[in-house]
């Protein structure tokens, strides 16, 4: 009955174990070549559908509200990075991302229109407080 | 062409239970709404490969729909990425089951969850209006094989056993 016995494996194809092969490398080369460029957070980049990405320095701490389409999402900025404190949403998916710290590190509102991102220094012209 | 009420009896079992594992699914909490496994797609993968291309879209539309209306998410931005990145895999996995034995029901699961995720987050940045999300690809490429794969297994599983008490005629059965 249970498909994990040998003689009642699927008969997978080539194709389909090359295929599976790449598309699994692909992710790890992916993450691999995103932690192999990331330098230790520096910034906050905050991207609010319609307006310019704001960016906040990471060593500035204190708790940031930003105004979406659905609401208020106040972001915190502490000693372990930034994170979402609150949020307007239903499924707070942006809260349970936890801490960010290393450039790279991203936390999405998709109903919020929110995407926060670390990034390394910041350009200087950048910069917004 | 002539459709055999026998079918259409399967078709719409095949309906319900896309819509009863959606919901079954979405009472489940999920850490990203990336890492879910896509319980509904089971049976639109089933009745792609034992009924064809055209029912598996009247399922998966009929999924979409109810889905909607059960999650009160009905025309919401989540039912119109969800509704293209689920056209998307169909219109994949289609091309893919074109290409004769090459893939397997596993291999062609990926595909179509490969297919939905790319999708799904170019229609959810270009709903936010810009790229971030991006740096979610190696995630969703991930989720794609994770789920896709399961998916494909817990497919071919089920057509062994449908096969088995010859609810679908075997020469039905064509990857």
């Amino acid at each position: 009955m249970w498909p994990l016995k040998t003689e009642n494996a699927p008969a997978l194809t080539r194709a389909d174990k090359i295929f599976a092969l790449v598309v699994g490398l692909s992710a790890i080369g992916l993450i691999l070549y995103g932690r192999y460029t990331a330098e230790a957070g520096g910034v906050l980049i905050v991207e609010l559908a319609e307006t310019a990405p704001a960016t906040h320095d990471l060593s500035n701490y204190g708790v940031l509200p930003v105004v979406g389409p659905l609401g208020v999402s106040q972001i915190e900025i502490g000693p372990k990075g930034a994170r979402v404190l609150s949020a307007p949403c239903v499924h707070k998916i942006c809260m349970r991302r936890g801490w960010m710290q290393r450039a790279g590190d991203v936390a999405a509102c998709v109903p919020n229109g929110l995407v926060l991102r670390i990034a390394g220094a910041a350009p200087i012209d950048a910069m917004i407080r | 062409m002539f459709v055999r009420p026998r079918d259409v009896a399967r078709l719409g079992l095949m309906a319900s239970a896309a819509i009863v594992l959606f919901a079954f699914e979405s009472l489940v909490p999920k850490p990203l709404p990336w890492m879910k496994l896509g319980l509904g797609n089971l049976p639109v993968l089933v009745a792609l490969v034992s009924f064809g291309g055209g029912p598996a879209l009247a399922v998966s539309a009929i999924k979409l729909v109810v889905g909607g209306l059960l999650s009160g998410g009905f025309a919401g931005p989540a039912f119109v990425i969800g509704g293209g990145a689920g056209f998307a895999s169909w219109l994949v996995m289609v091309a893919v089951r074109r290409m004769g034995g090459l893939f397997s029901v596993v291999g062609l699961s990926i595909w179509g969850a490969l297919a939905h995720q790319l999708i799904q987050l170019v229609l959810a940045a270009g709903y936010i209006g810009h790229s971030g999300l991006f740096a979610l690809l190696p995630l969703a490429l991930f989720s794609a094989l994770v789920s896709g794969g399961a998916i494909g297994l817990l497919a071919w599983w089920t057509l062994e056993q449908l096969a088995k008490i010859g609810w679908l005629d075997q020469d039905h059965i064509n990857v």
